[in-house]
């Protein structure tokens, strides 16, 4: 008989617990003209804001389904709710938030997180920002945090997002691209002034509530030359029996010198749809760091990509997978190297368990004029029983001869040999597996800052309960 | 997406991004109109004769291709070793002018038998045209099949080498082919490792030039337990030529124990060739061990300095390194009048 796992116990003490909506607050489910038109009064969007979002409605409806990835059947657009007319105006102050949201980030941390280890915070619950605030000191070097659609309708800051908003991510990229240009709500904005080193991270944290609904928040980051940040995504939400989607979108403009580390640990309720695109693109001498946990989510199309725009630009890609019971995670990473010098180097480790499906997914392109580029990908997949899936799809697209690209992927289980060695040591089978899978892991977790690194470790102690027998 | 004028080939089995143009070739759907056979020296052990109503065998190629050649009325010979045989079948296709043809062709080993085959697909340089040719290879418990084929068409010819072997218990497959040129190849192939302990090892090797291009696709699928797969291919590069190299190993549920490996090397001599490389495992076995590897690039600056400090030209060095990488694939085709008739031509080729 299967032992009933601490997932089941997380499930529904740390992140499994919801408040009821008011109905009222519901827009309708589907997509039409008329709730677009709805959505942007409601936010009192400028003009061009209106038009593209009707554009973009426009592409959605004639761009086709993707057909080559996880199927996506279970999720009915018809009955996905896009907007929920947020319960309070977003607030700085903590104290001002109401006490049902309060008391959800309360009791994911956000605001002792805040507190010890963040210069800044925001806090979507459904389509819209609760909360956002940034230290002073911070604030003083002229570091802007804050939502995006204060800042689309502040004048310092409204001709940037106009010229920067899906620009990375055209409407046209894909259907659920299309989907968010329409849509999309909530979000962050920040801005690094140049050479400004944070060194102390940003986090924004994302809850969904409301059941059967969609979150399509809009990340848009701007590094300014030799400039230095470090923003850490965070994404949760109570497990319904009708599917949730999250359709969001995350820009990333790094700068000539500037480095720019994204952290995400993602730990979406099992039936939700996680159909995400993050996109970086990155100037002159010029880093991004992906660092990638994804364990949550029913289904997951997730590859964030970099495009090295300038002569030098870096790409570092760290990614883990934990695909368990009922979890199809399809994520991966995609690199262009379009200027000379370029490096990237993409390293991933996938773990399938009680019938999980894992696909690691990448595409490295070099173009013909990124001479004297460089690229290394390796990719690790365990599988922990024969009930469970891990396929590897990685392509290589190479456009000249004056570069080096090198790939290496394994597939395999848990050493007998390993196990009983610890198990020769005291450990339980269980603690022993748990163990090397940590170990497995260890890439993505040396990464993180030591309170997110303790969670994740904590994540994948849960997910291996039960895994024996 | 199959067009009025086209049809989809060497379909990747777990297909990725559209935009990478990497899923699939297509080739026109246009029938053949004649069959060919090959001149053929077959050795004392085998026999040759027509298809008895075979069942349908899955390719490299896909099943587009196969209906294709089923409409197009292409003829089939089956060259079977009941005894083991210690000279090679050996078949020439030669590509004339204006060729628009097709041929399928079985290779059957009985239980407990070894063969080998050569197969040469030559046409002149300048010889305008289209070929299909479908090889089945079946080797029964025990036995063992070395099938090693060498292809060098011209600039103007477009020619499908499509293969598909089925593996009882304890059969193995090695699989050795030479890509020394074409305007249009395609290579495709499928292992069935049904068998327990079953084995196929494929080592390919290409030298491509000019505005050639050469597409491969291998599938290994493994259902039985123990069973084992080595791809290889290693190639060159040069001028505006292209390369798509799609390799797939499939474990699938209950293959335990079950081993796949695949590893390639390509060398760019060119800014201009393309390389595409999507090797992909496919793992529904808890029990296996998988691993792909891929190194893609131009000759190490350092390899370079030390031979033209012996005294070579950079062209000489381009040259042998190429040769070199052929070579490497040339060790396992223990055929001495094989390999005469290769070195000669890659002397050609090289030369040219």
């Amino acid at each position: 008989m299967k032992e009933k796992t601490q997932v089941e116990h997380l499930n529904e003490s740390l992140y499994d617990f919801r408040f009821d909506e008011d109905d009222a607050d519901r827009f309708e489910s589907g997509i039409t003209p008329q709730i677009i038109r709805e959505i942007a009064e409601e936010k009192g969007d400028p003009d061009w804001m209106r038009d593209f979002r009707l554009k973009s409605l426009e592409i959605y409806n004639k761009t086709p389904m993707v057909d080559w990835g996880p199927s996506i059947e279970g999720l009915d657009m018809s009955q996905i709710v896009t907007y929920i007319r947020p319960k309070t105006r977003m607030r700085t102050d903590w104290n001002e938030v109401p006490d049902d949201i309060k008391s959800t980030f309360e009791r994911l941390g956000i605001p002792q997180a805040e507190r010890e280890s963040l210069a800044g915070v925001g806090a979507q619950y459904d389509s819209e920002l609760v909360y956002h605030n940034v230290r002073r000191e911070v604030a003083e070097q002229g570091v802007v945090y804050t939502d995006l659609e204060s800042a689309m309708h502040d004048e310092r800051w409204a001709d940037i997002i106009r010229t920067h908003f899906m620009k990375l991510v055209p409407p046209t990229d894909h259907k659920f691209a299309a989907l968010h240009g329409a849509v999309w709500s909530g979000g962050s904005f920040v801005y690094v002034p140049k050479g400004v080193h944070l060194d102390i991270p940003l986090q924004s944290y994302f809850r969904l509530n409301a059941k059967g609904a969609g979150q399509f928040e809009h990340t848009l980051i701007i590094l300014e030359e030799g400039s230095y940040l470090h923003f850490i995504e965070g994404c949760s939400a109570p497990k319904y029996f009708v599917a949730s989607l999250h359709a969001g979108c995350v820009e990333l403009y790094v700068g000539k010198n500037a480095t720019l580390r994204y952290s995400t640990v993602e730990n979406w309720s099992k039936n939700m749809y996680n159909l995400n695109t993050k996109r970086a693109i990155v100037e002159e001498g010029g880093k991004v760091e992906w660092v990638s946990g994804s364990f949550g989510s029913h289904v997951s199309y997730l590859y964030p990509m970099s495009i090295l725009h300038g002569r030098g630009a870096r790409a570092e890609f760290t990614g883990i997978t934990f695909a368990g019971e009922g979890q199809n995670l399809d994520t991966g990473a995609k690199i262009v190297h379009a200027a000379p010098d370029t490096s990237s180097y993409v390293n991933t480790r996938s773990i399938s368990k009680s019938g999980g499906i894992s696909t690691f997914r990448s595409a490295v392109q070099i173009n013909e004029n990124a001479h004297g580029s460089k690229c290394s990908v390796s990719c690790e997949s365990l599988m922990l029983d024969s009930q469970s899936r891990s396929d590897t799809i990685p392509a290589m697209d190479i456009r000249t001869n004056r570069a080096d690209v090198g790939h290496e992927a394994k597939i395999g289980r848990i050493s007998d040999e390993a196990v009983f060695y610890l198990m020769a040591r005291g450990l339980s089978e269980e603690d022993a597996k748990a163990l090397i899978v940590r170990g497995f892991a260890d890439n993505v977790s040396k990464e993180l800052p030591l309170e997110y690194a303790v969670e994740m470790n904590n994540l994948i102690g849960i997910e291996m309960k039960g895994s024996i027998g | 997406m199959e067009h009025n004028n086209a049809i989809q080939i060497n379909l990747l089995a777990s297909p990725t991004w559209r935009h990478l143009k990497m899923n699939y070739a297509e080739i026109a759907r246009e029938e053949y109109t004649e069959t060919l056979t090959p001149s053929a020296v077959i050795p004392t052990g085998m026999t040759v004769s027509e298809p008895h109503g075979a069942a349908p065998f899955r390719t490299g190629g896909g099943e587009e291709l196969s209906a294709l050649l089923d409409r197009s009325g292409v003829s089939e010979t089956v060259f079977t070793a009941s005894e083991s045989v210690n000279e090679p079948l050996r078949l020439d296709y030669d590509f004339t002018d204006g060729t628009n043809a097709a041929h399928r062709v079985g290779i059957a080993a009985a239980p407990h038998t070894a063969v080998t085959a050569v197969a040469f697909y030559t046409a002149a340089h300048d010889a305008q045209g289209r070929a299909a040719i479908q090889t089945r290879l079946d080797a029964a418990e025990g036995a063992k099949i070395h099938f090693i084929q060498v292809i060098r068409v011209g600039a103007d010819f477009a020619l499908v080498n499509d293969i598909g072997t089925t593996q009882a218990e304890g059969a193995q497959v090695e699989l050795t082919q030479l890509y020394l040129g074409g305007g249009q190849v395609y290579g495709g192939a499928f292992a069935e490792l049904a068998g327990y302990r079953s084995h196929f090892q494929n080592d390919i090797g290409y030298l491509l030039k000019g505005s050639e291009s050469l597409d491969i696709n291998i599938h290994t699928s493994h259902s039985g337990q123990k069973s084992a797969c080595d791809i290889t291919a290693k190639g060159v590069l040069s001028d505006r030529s292209r390369k798509v190299f799609r390799g797939t190993i499939d474990f699938l549920r209950g293959a335990a124990g079950a081993k796949g490996a695949e590893n390639e090397e390509v060398l760019l001599m060119s800014e201009h060739a393309v390389n595409q490389t999507l090797p992909v495992i496919l793992c529904a076995e808890e029990d296996v061990e998988g691993s792909h590897g891929a190194s893609i690039g131009r000759l190490d600056e350092d390899t370079v300095f030390y031979l033209m400090s012996r005294g070579l030209s950079r062209e000489s060095i381009d040259k042998l390194m190429a040769r070199a990488k052929i070579e490497t694939v040339m060790r396992h085709i223990p055929d001495q009048p094989t390999l005469d008739r290769i070195t000669g031509m890659i002397g050609g080729n090289a030369d040219e």
